[in-house]
């Protein structure tokens, strides 16, 4: 029952596209031929996009749309990844963009018929527009709902759709058999850090649902916060008193021990029973097909330090 | 009084403004002590304080948690604050007596600019926390040196205005070389940022330590200086005239001012606006001497942060605020206020 239902609301987004997609199509054309599911019409955050011919040439800005790319079997259709995009290791390996410092011209130079994008801070969208190069933007989602739908986005863009729904179904059981095992450790409180200086992720979050799902009880939801990335302070953190510290800033320096030599932070029951657990940055920022090795790691981690 | 005709005897200092900005550095150090969202006991937070006095042993009754939040988290933080509070006011009155301007402020010879390329270094390193300190502060005091030397290249006849020009051109350098930098490696963008903002919040006993001997020279030079900044205010040709030495004075004044800025910026980033709000806040209640001046700015400057910093911690419960945001979002409207009131009396 929860399998169907994980899986039916990460469709639903996706299956509407391809109805509209088939009902656009089907007026004005003859019957396409059925091995090329093209043209297709996708979701994505500034709308509906039309995507005419299955993508030869793939340019993806984003280290998530990477991974997904990689992991629906469309790794042979990306030309060029941005620099932060340092999984699977093949990506290493592509033309390098640095997405930070965007320059429209850098990408048309590289003659893509898709670029894929998690941000338009700098006007992406815009300048891809008038470059006529189709684009998908896929920011980060706030459920796993939402990162399960983008993976089935990117597999109906570049052709995938079929392995992309085997990887979603299977990261929907095997998140539902998380969720089932995470029954006996409900109600343990955690500090998810984001930063030295103690940004942390609340529930409404897509870190902080991760979370939540494992019944996990975050102590930033006790914050009164304008956003989901509030600012905690150290005294609050201390007296809370959380059971866990999960370190997403472990990629920065931040250790175990340099968590324990924090003035106070000695009396924090996660310290003093050796449950600060480092995560792996990389994939605590993004919304890929890892975040399941995030979720099982955390609860795996939960599970040792309950002992 | 004209500027022809010094006083030749010292007219008495009236105590009032000290004792009031000493009662309100009192209230919102007992503010600070007491409030936060552990919701520790009161009179327990005061009790923990009195027992850590040598000889004095007292029990809090607090638990070992809420005696560790009173000890290692609330007291550093509020003996912080006003350390740095202190330091930047009394250095941002200097600065403005030294160069005969009301809009200098400690940053203005590039401390700013300097010690964030020292902490923009260290992070993109990747140092450990305890190395950007270091850093930001050797990158203060070489960008005023730099400012310095080249206001020395202009020639003999170098004025106050030559060195400010000085520092103008030495911080856009540097801010150009941290701006680089920060784009060249933007994942540790929003390290950078915190720094920049100012912070007190994850800092404990050992950024107090770091600071109070550089805050204490810094201290001691200017206030013994008051007298030299009262007679600079009226020109550096009177005071020639006089018999000072206006380009030494105002070296060892920049020498000290900058000495403690310097130390202040690297353990709690660029806090804005007390360095130049404070002592204009005192000037306009207590007069312009500098023998008022300095000593009511040190005390009015350490109020002033603490109770911002009361604001930046409490305001959302659990969370925390940029304290230079508060800074100037508090003080600037009170800085208005004081500037609207005062020159309808003034008229």
């Amino acid at each position: 029952m929860r399998k169907s239902t994980l899986l039916l609301l990460a469709l639903s987004l996706v299956l509407v596209s391809c109805r509209a997609s088939a009902a656009e199509t089907s007026a004005p054309t003859t019957v396409p031929a059925p091995a090329s599911p093209f043209p297709v019409v996708v979701a994505t955050d500034l709308g509906p996009v039309t995507i005419d011919s299955s993508p030869a040439r793939v340019v993806s800005l984003s280290a998530t749309a990477t991974e997904m790319l990689y992991a629906v079997e469309a790794g042979d259709q990306i030309v060029a990844t941005d620099l932060t995009s340092n999984f699977p290791s093949e990506a290493e390996s592509t033309t390098k963009i640095d997405s930070f410092n965007f320059n429209a011209e850098e990408v048309a130079a590289l003659n893509p018929d898709l670029v894929i994008l998690a941000f338009d801070f700098q006007g992406e969208g815009e300048a891809l527009t008038a470059l006529s190069i189709p684009f998908l933007l896929l920011g980060p989602p706030i459920d796993l709902e939402g990162a399960l739908s983008q993976l089935l986005t990117v597999g109906l863009a570049t052709g995938h759709l079929n392995s992309a729904e085997n990887l979603v179904s299977a990261l929907a059981a095997e998140v539902d058999a998380l969720t089932t095992a995470a029954a006996p450790v409900r109600g343990v409180t955690f500090f998810h850090e984001v930063d030295e200086t103690l940004y942390s992720a609340t529930s409404a979050s897509f870190i902080g649902n991760i979370y939540q799902r494992l019944g996990l009880v975050n102590i930033a939801d006790g914050v009164e916060s304008v956003g989901p990335y509030p600012q905690l302070s150290a005294e609050y953190i201390v007296d809370q008193d959380p059971d866990f510290i999960f370190l997403a800033d472990a990629n920065f320096g931040v250790t175990t021990e340099s968590v324990a030599d924090r003035p106070g932070w000695d009396t924090v029951a996660a310290v003093v029973d050796g449950n600060v657990v480092p995560l792996d940055g990389d994939i605590a920022g993004r919304w890929g097909p890892r975040t399941v090795d995030l979720m099982r790691g955390i609860l795996e981690a939960v599970e040792a330090g309950m002992r | 009084m004209s500027a022809a005709t010094l006083p030749l005897t010292r007219p008495r200092t009236r105590p009032g403004p000290l004792v009031f900005s000493l009662v309100l550095l009192v209230i919102a150090a007992a503010g600070s002590l007491v409030l936060g969202p552990a919701g520790v006991d009161p009179w327990g937070a005061i009790l923990e304080v009195l027992d850590h006095i040598p000889l004095v042993s007292v029990d809090s009754g607090l638990s070992e948690q809420e005696a560790a939040i009173v000890w290692e988290l609330r007291v550093p933080r509020l003996v912080l604050a006003g350390l740095v509070g202190a330091t930047l006011a009394v250095s941002g009155a200097a600065y403005q007596g030294v160069f005969r301007n009301p809009l200098a402020d400690p940053y203005l010879l590039g401390v700013a600019a300097g010690a964030g390329l020292g902490a923009t270094a260290g992070i993109v390193l990747d140092l450990s926390t305890s190395a950007i300190a270091p850093l930001a502060f050797a990158g203060a005091l070489v960008a005023v040196f730099a400012a310095y030397g080249l206001a020395r290249l202009g020639g003999p006849r170098r004025t106050g205005a030559t060195l400010i020009l000085s520092g103008v051109a030495v911080a856009a350098f540097f801010t150009a070389l941290q701006t680089y930098l920060q784009q060249q490696h933007a994942d540790t963008i929003r390290q950078v940022f915190s720094w920049i903002l100012g912070r007190l919040g994850t800092t404990g006993w050992s950024e107090v330590a770091i600071l109070v001997p550089y805050a204490a020279v810094s201290w001691v030079i200017l206030i013994a200086h008051r007298r030299h900044l009262d007679v600079m205010a009226v020109g550096e040709e009177e005071a020639s005239t006089l018999g000072m030495d206006p380009a030494r004075v105002r070296l060892v004044v920049v020498s000290a001012a900058t000495l403690g800025a310097a130390a202040a910026v690297s353990v709690s980033g660029l806090i804005a606006f007390v360095g130049i709000i404070v002592p204009h806040i005192v000037r306009l209640a207590a007069g312009a001497s500098y023998r008022v001046l300095l000593p009511v700015s040190l005390a009015g400057g350490a109020a002033f942060l603490l109770l911002a910093d009361l604001i930046a911690r409490t305001v959302q419960s659990g969370g925390e605020l940029p304290i230079g945001v508060v800074t100037a979002f508090v003080g600037a409207p009170f800085f208005a206020f004081i500037l609207a009131t005062r020159r309808e009396v003034a008229a």
